[in-house]
């Protein structure tokens, strides 16, 4: 009866307890959402880059080279140098190293310029490698193998051809459009930044640039496919280089090398350290986050005693009738809380579901420009916790106006004075 | 059933002060038969809330016992004098006796459920349906929403809903004074009827002294009340 009560109650006042409701379940989607974001975020960082000892870039900050060599945000101030480069990868530590090379994109994905040695050596999550789900790795000029999503966005198949946009916008106006390029194969999906990057050859990255300056073909220094072929197309430069060593051991002093490298300014980061750089950067961002969805929560809690607690004035001859029928004063403050828990109930299921609704509706968007996974909510580990906080502050919240309705009704007994 | 009628209503040495001294209500004795049909006199002010209160279990006196079937609930604690109002009283006040947003029939059935009553569900309803019809209401209004009922519609349920419980006391305050002189005759022989049945003593409060030929004794409430003097 007690359940009916409370429901028929609510009921008969829909419009307040609706609007409560309603943002209540804002201030859980809010809550749920922030924090979700935060862990996703996260586990994605951190599965990005796996196995490399140290990325090398040009002299700039970690969390910076970190970026935008794993990332792909941002865009690097400088280049290495193939010669030091080349040094570099000879040196008698290092066991691999792969070379980067930004610059290019086609239809808003990034395109990068590598060496075969990313098939081999690049490891992301816990130590996997790419792997094809069809096709195979580039090994002539101008073929490219395609991350998951951007085969998946663009339906591309192996064999298919494309063209290859300068720069990194989402709109090009400069195409390589005299160069195009073979689909040779198509990795699986990585869940990583991988998944929205098109992999090609560092040589095919220079053919298409000859005859290239400050963004633009120049008239009469071009050269058609064909002819490039018998050109030099030994890189002038790269962006940045992963790099193995053949002792973990050794890290410290090869990096502490390259950053005292005397023909140019480099640096050398440990993934690792520069992600963690990276949280405690992010960190003060995230509480700030966190603290205002809470405040959010606290005011729409606040809401709901209000509601509840206007409610009673005109629930007045409710209680007393319930009082005049033998309703013990604890029954009463037992009924306003149980109203306070449907209500929140209600409100975190709903902004449950509201959030696995629009990250299934906004994941697409999120990946393609951002380069964010985003998992469904689903049943979490730590949810059944968060509901149970939520609905003991729902409960402390309602303990106001229960109080108050048993403290009302033990005061007006089965008359009520208007 | 007929053990817990056999005492019918004995108050006596009741005294009864709000804190602070704001008013008191002594009274030293009053006593109903079972099935008795008492009027009692009082007029606003007269200390009238405190004594339905106090008769009722919802306030305990400081002094004095409160006899009910065989049963002083001055002796019992809070708890068990509201379930036993549940069980053995009914009470029906002058308007808005019902919970709008229930049913007529759970309106009706509300003290059943407070006392915990064991009665099977199907019996409950048979009950309820001789009441409905006793009380000449329309069975087809028993699930309605309450609100949608007039007013004197709506006093014959809550009429209802205080003798579902075939009560030892029955706790009238005012309730025809929403109602028109005929209907007011006629509800009043109606629950007079009605609470013979279950041989309920009746306890009718009011101001208006014309409705006193109704009932077998009067009392006025100041007189009763001794020195009570209102706030």
């Amino acid at each position: 009866m007690m359940t009916r009560l409370a429901l028929r109650s609510l009921a008969n006042r829909r419009v307040t307890a609706l609007l409560t409701l309603l943002s209540l379940t804002i201030s859980i989607l809010l809550l749920l959402g922030v924090d979700h974001l935060r862990q996703q975020a996260r586990d994605n960082f951190a599965q990005a880059v796996s196995g490399t000892d140290l990325i090398v870039g040009a002299r700039t900050g970690p969390v910076n080279l970190l970026l935008y060599s794993v990332f792909h945000i941002g865009n690097p101030n400088n280049n290495i140098s193939w010669d030091s480069w080349q040094q570099l990868e000879n040196s008698r530590d290092v066991a691999w190293a792969i070379p980067i090379s930004l610059g290019d994109s086609h239809a808003g994905f990034r395109v990068i310029g590598t060496s075969t040695a990313m098939f081999e050596h690049f490891r992301y999550s816990r130590e996997r490698a790419l792997e094809f789900s069809q096709g195979e790795a580039f090994d002539d000029l101008y073929q490219v193998v395609l991350g998951a999503r951007v085969a998946e966005a663009l339906s591309y198949q192996p064999g298919d051809e494309i063209v290859i946009s300068h720069g990194t916008g989402a709109v090009s106006f400069a195409d390589h459009d005299d160069k195009p390029f073979t689909v040779t194969g198509i990795l699986r999906p990585t869940g990583t930044p991988m998944d929205k990057s098109l992999l090609t050859s560092l040589e095919s990255i220079e053919a298409i640039h000859i005859g290239w300056q400050q963004g633009s073909l120049v008239p009469g220094l071009g050269a058609s496919a064909e002819a490039t072929r018998q050109m030099d197309l030994q890189p002038q430069s790269i962006t940045a280089g992963f790099i193995g060593l053949n002792s973990r051991m050794a890290t410290f002093g090869v990096q502490r090398m390259i950053n005292d490298y005397p023909g140019e300014a480099l640096s050398a980061i440990l993934p690792g350290v520069a992600l963690s750089e990276l949280w405690s950067t992010l960190g003060n961002f995230e509480n700030l986050l966190r603290i205002l969805s809470m405040l959010v929560l606290l005011a729409a809690l606040m809401g709901m005693a209000t509601m509840l607690l206007a409610s009673l004035n005109e629930r007045r001859r409710e209680l007393a009738i319930l009082r005049a029928v033998g309703a013990r004063p604890w029954y009463l403050l037992l009924l306003i809380q149980l109203e306070a828990l449907m209500i929140s109930l209600a409100a975190f299921l709903l902004g449950w579901l509201l959030l696995n609704a629009s990250i299934q509706i906004l994941e697409p968007w999120l990946v393609n420009r951002w380069g964010v996974f985003i998992e469904p909510l689903g049943a979490q580990a730590g949810l059944l916790g968060k509901l149970g906080l939520f609905l003991g502050s729902a409960l402390l919240a309602g303990l106001l106006p229960a109080l108050a309705a048993y403290r009302k009704s033990l005061a007006d007994g089965l008359v009520v004075k208007t | 059933m007929q053990q817990k009628n056999s005492h019918g209503v004995k108050i006596s040495n009741l005294s009864f002060s709000w804190p602070g001294g704001a008013f008191a209500l002594e009274i030293d004795q009053l006593q109903l038969q079972p099935g008795e049909r008492a009027f009692i006199y009082g007029p606003s002010g007269s200390g009238k809330t405190t004594f339905l209160n106090l008769v009722s279990g919802v306030l305990a006196p400081q002094r004095g016992t409160i006899e009910i079937g065989g049963q002083d609930i001055c002796q019992l604690s809070g708890a068990r004098r509201d379930r036993f109002r549940a069980a053995h009283m009914g009470v029906i006040f002058q308007q808005l006796n019902l919970i709008p947003f229930l049913s007529v029939h759970d309106n009706i059935r509300l003290p059943l459920v407070f006392s915990r009553d064991k009665t099977p569900g199907s019996d409950i309803d048979i009950r309820i349906e001789q009441l409905v019809k006793q009380l000449q209401l329309d069975l087809s209004l028993l699930y309605r929403r309450a609100d949608q009922l007039s007013v004197g519609q709506q006093q014959r349920v809550a009429l209802a809903r205080s003798l579902v419980n075939r009560p030892a006391l029955l706790i009238a305050d005012e309730p025809t004074s929403a109602l028109d002189q005929d209907s007011r005759d006629a509800f009043i022989n109606l629950m007079n009827q009605t609470a013979a049945e279950s041989n309920s003593t009746v306890l009718f409060v009011s101001h208006d002294r014309s409705l006193q030929s109704h009932f077998q004794q009067s009392f006025d409430i100041a007189e009763l009340a001794g020195q009570g003097v209102a706030s």
